[in-house]
């Protein structure tokens, strides 16, 4: 039972669902109850509280203890963090780039000083997809992209580019009804939403080229406040509530998705093999893009040293990939583990 | 105090601020700020309160409100729509509520293309409201015909509620859109009839005239239809077609009503600055209100309202027309005071692990929701739709005269919940055939 | 008193003009959206992110204070409209004093957020394209600055029975004239 003087926390996602994600702040609520022994306590607030654009300026004002945050949405606040988030093409493994991703973080000065100016704690990145273009026509040589509309944003838009045809920016809860009407062709997208956003209704087409992987799901922000009047080993409960979360979070989001790459029949859609021409250009556009992703970096959001960034992302999925060699990342436990002793295990809850 | 009190003390005083006359807006913010500072702190209220507005405003698909409310200004202040009511009128002479039963025909027509309510209401509350006056209709009747229609546009699809239902409770979208159609039908065609029951008993409520009109004097009305007939060639066209999103239309039908009242040099500059001073204070008003609802709903799920929805439902360990009357009567409650999508969000979580177990159709349900959401719309004290109508006739009807003209469609959607109930084949017999 | 009126009824409608620029904006840039993509294939940029961001914030909040001008904040009139036109004054008055310090008491949280946002510089990033958007969180102090002041100014005309400025719709006209009047 919880001590008298346990403290329920706000633990805040932008919607509703029953996907990974929200399964995911729900256990963070469980274990950091286990690991502080009933001191703190979680209650979830899904779509309720705050939206996912409300939700970084919503834990800076304590209106949630502990919130998934998107840092894309305040580029501004988060220009460092935000070359992280555009590295989408470095691996196409959401495990090693999750386990990356992270370290990067908390090896960047810049990126915690973030967080901290927005008076928050970092906890983590989730990894999720990678993203496929999901199309109503079959859409498999150079020439089919011609002439297309497809949404995809950031390194996706670029890729949606780089293939020929016209990318666009819409809602994710208008492309239902923009496929529907014809307005778009298709939409870069994890695979979950096939069946989350009923994209499997409107679209017949998977081409199967992962494209890249979207990686800022800062998926337990915390308030810096909450966070100064813990104790050394509450901070220890909730690093580890963290670690053990996004390793679930996301093995189960890869799973999900893997699934309908398997049975696409289920909702409705075929998977069908790029061109030798497409998988090329494809190959060249992934390694390509981190240069992009430099460039950009340097000359709009003035960040100096960005290409070093980028070397050193690859050099931290390389050591990610070694490391995961051999594991079984379908396996939540494993990673779990391997996260829990080499990744979260070994930082310093003092110094974040 | 337990938390649940603050949120009934919260809406004790809100009822108050209202009565007082303090602009609904204005009243729910005091009420949200004043709940949340008090159960979780002064920091977080300032904060709730420096963010939420800008947020919740800065919203592509919103857009489509300023755009369709200016499409109607600008048709009342270039006399567009007179044509076609005048036709309506001379040709459904015979019709008791002739105008009334047109205008919710063509709130279903416009429900169709449009995704919204308060869209649907924007663009036909300014064309029929001041045609049905004129035809010295009864402001209750005319008002709230056009009020209580407008819900078809979240019914009849495209709907954005069935779009966002279908997302968070991951349901077939298509299969609600198909399902809404029954719904929409059928409470446009309950509508209809008790339009034309009150009428014929009380022709006062909606004078006919007394003769029809000669054949040639029809025909030419018929003629001076183009206007609103070329209007709505190019906005519903439109979109059937793909060339432009329900959210796009509203800008098409606006510039389209311009040119349209440019060559019938119909519209002075001074009707354009009428018509964009209208949009922006029926704009400016709705969104405040709209605001403060959306801050209702978290300050209510601060206060637990989730969990107590979740209690009092699980306790209801009934047969599953007891479930549903429980579902019911919840949603009615919680329509009165908050926005469709925060009473969405607020009982989602908990009422699909209950629909699952008594075996309830979720393409059934997600549409008797929207319909149950959709009656929040019209119900007081908070009643969007209502809102926009009092937006568009401005301080000629009073808001009462609205809500009192509402009663009469209530009682029709008493009459199309019912039939829901007892007959659910309504909405799931079209989506069977898809799969 | 009346000059101040005359001067906040000014401020109002020129914040609100701003407003109605951009409506007109909104509905010229959609509809060039909407032809380019259709007959060239070349979406105007960013028209969404514009729109929602810079349209969408003037059009809601720059009005606010021309829309209480005319009276056109939505109330409850239910008990209100039975009272004298004595007493109208005194609980008009009373309402837009509550409504006064509400308005007045946003403009705070309204400002620092957008000096936040002024000194981050804020921008929208899409497809490889920038619109900065600090400027249009400045909408909404200014907006409720208006707002409050104009409320402020009607308690005191209410409560004082000074002649007002504002040429405003005043409170405890009768709104039930005629219904059917061709204004409606
Ligand atoms: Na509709
Ligand atoms: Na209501």
């Amino acid at each position: 039972a919880a001590p008298a003087s346990a403290k329920e926390l706000r633990i805040v996602i932008g919607a509703p669902g029953e996907s990974s994600l929200q399964q995911a702040m729900r256990m963070f609520a469980e274990k950091i109850e286990e690991n502080t022994g009933g001191e703190y306590t979680g209650k979830t607030y899904e779509g309720t509280l705050l939206s996912y654009a409300e939700s970084t300026a919503g834990v800076r004002d304590g209106i949630a203890d502990v919130a998934y945050t998107v840092p894309a949405y305040t580029r501004a606040e988060f220009p460092n963090t935000n070359l992280v988030v555009d590295m989408a093409t470095a691996s196409d493994d959401p495990v090693v780039m999750a386990a990356a991703s992270t370290e990067f973080m908390y090896s960047c000065e810049p990126c915690m000083k973030e967080y901290r100016d927005q008076n928050t704690v970092f906890l983590g990145f989730a990894v999720i997809g990678p993203y496929y273009l999901m199309s109503v026509d079959k859409i498999t040589e150079m020439s089919d992209f011609q002439g297309k509309t497809l949404r995809g944003f950031g390194p996706f838009g670029r890729w949606v580019d780089a293939m020929g045809a016209t990318s666009v920016v819409i809602g994710a809860t208008d492309i239902f009804e923009a496929m529907n009407q014809g307005q778009l062709h298709g939409n870069t997208h994890t695979l979950d939403t096939l069946k989350s956003l009923s994209i499997g209704e409107v679209a017949d087409y998977i081409l199967d080229a992962p494209i890249g992987l979207y990686i800022g799901n800062a998926m337990f922000n915390t308030n810096r406040d909450l966070w100064e009047e813990l104790t050394p080993e509450q901070k220890k409960g909730f690093i580890m509530a963290a670690s053990d979360s996004i390793a679930w979070a996301t093995v189960d989001y890869f799973k999900v998705n893997a699934s309908y790459l398997e049975d696409p029949a289920s909702v409705g859609v075929e998977v069908v093999q790029p061109s030798a021409e497409v998988a090329q250009a494809t190959a060249t556009f992934r390694k390509a893009d981190l240069e992009t992703v430099a460039d950009l970096n340097v000359q709009k959001y003035g960040i100096a040293d960005a290409e070093a960034q980028v070397a050193r992302m690859k050099e931290l999925v390389r050591k990610w990939t070694e490391i995961f060699a051999g594991v079984d990342t379908t396996d939540p436990a494993a990673v779990q583990a391997i996260f829990a002793e080499q990744l979260f295990g070994q930082i310093d809850p003092s110094a974040i | 105090m337990a938390s649940e009190y603050v949120g009934l003390i919260g809406l004790g005083i809100l009822v108050f601020l209202l009565l007082a006359r303090v602009p609904i807006g204005l009243s729910l913010v005091l009420v949200s700020f004043g709940g949340i500072y008090a159960l979780i702190g002064a920091r977080p209220a300032w904060g709730m309160l420096a963010a939420m507005p800008y947020d919740f405003t800065s919203k592509w698909t919103l857009s489509s409100v300023p755009m369709f409310l200016l499409m109607g200004f600008v048709c009342y202040h270039a006399g567009l729509t007179r044509g076609l009511f005048e036709a309506a009128r001379s040709w459904l002479a015979r019709l008791p509520g002739g105008l009334a039963v047109a205008s919710v025909c063509g709130s279903a027509g416009f429900a169709a293309v449009t995704g919204s309510s308060i869209a649907c209401c924007a663009a036909m509350g300014r064309i029929a409201i001041p045609e049905m006056m004129r035809a010295r209709y009864d402001p209750a009747l005319a008002t709230g015909a056009i009020a209580a229609a407008g819900t078809l546009g979240a019914l009849i699809p495209p709907s954005i509620l069935l779009i966002l239902f279908g997302v968070f409770a991951e349901a077939p979208i298509s299969k609600l859109f198909i399902g809404g159609i029954g719904a929409g039908v059928t409470t446009a065609v309950l509508y209809i009839a008790m339009i034309m029951i009150r009428a014929s008993l009380n022709p006062a409520l909606a004078p006919r005239l007394d003769h029809l009109p000669p054949m040639e004097e029809r025909l030419r009305h018929l003629r001076e239809t183009w206007p609103v007939l070329a209007l709505l060639v190019v906005v519903i066209g439109g979109m059937f077609v793909g060339l432009f999103t329900a959210t796009e239309a509203g800008a098409v039908g606006a510039l389209a009503a311009i040119v349209i009242a440019l060559a019938k040099r119909s519209l002075t500059l001074g009707g354009v600055w009428e018509s964009l001073k209208e949009t922006l204070i029926t704009t400016s008003s709705l969104f405040l209100i709209a605001i403060g609802a959306n801050l209702l709903t978290r300050f209510l799920a601060l206060s637990g309202a989730g969990d107590f929805i979740a209690d009092a439902i699980i306790s209801i360990q009934a047969d599953q027309l007891t479930l549903l009357i429980g579902v019911s009567l919840m949603y009615l409650v919680l329509g009165m005071f908050l926005d469709p999508l925060g009473a969405m969000l607020l009982t989602l979580p908990v009422m699909l692990p209950v629909l699952d177990q008594a075996n309830i159709d979720i393409i059934w349900f997600g549409v008797f929701l929207a319909k149950f959401l959709e009656i929040g719309m019209i119900t007081p004290p908070i009643g969007l739709n209502v809102f926009v109508i009092k937006g568009v006739v401005g301080d000629k009807v009073p808001l009462t005269t609205i809500f009192r003209g509402i009663g009469w469609f209530l009682a029709a959607d008493f009459v199309a919940v019912v039939l829901f109930i007892a007959f659910p084949e309504i909405i799931t017999w079209l989506p069977q055939f898809m799969d | 008193m009346q000059a101040i009126g005359r001067v906040l009824n000014w401020i109002s409608h020129g914040a609100a003009f701003v407003g109605a620029v951009a409506v007109v904006l909104m509905m010229f840039q959609i509809v060039l959206d909407v032809v380019m993509r259709n007959l060239f294939q070349a979406p105007v940029p960013m028209t969404t992110t514009v729109v929602a961001k810079w349209y969408m914030v003037a059009c809601a909040f720059l009005p606010l204070a021309m829309s209480e001008i005319v009276n056109r904040h939505i109330a409850v009139e239910v008990v209100f409209s039975t009272l004298s036109k004595h007493r109208k004054r005194i609980v008009g008055g009373f309402a837009c004093a509550v409504a006064f310090v509400v308005a007045a008491a946003m403009v705070r949280p309204f400002w620092f957020e957008a000096v936040k946002k002024y000194e981050a510089g804020s921008f929208i990033v899409e497809n490889g394209r920038q619109l900065p958007v600090w400027q249009t969180y400045f909408f909404l102090p200014v907006g409720f600055a208006l707002f409050a002041a104009v409320l402020l100014y009607r308690v005191v005309v209410l409560w004082t029975g000074a002649k007002s400025g504002l040429g405003e719709t005043p409170i405890d006209a009768d709104p039930e004239a005629d219904p059917a009047s061709e204004g409606v």
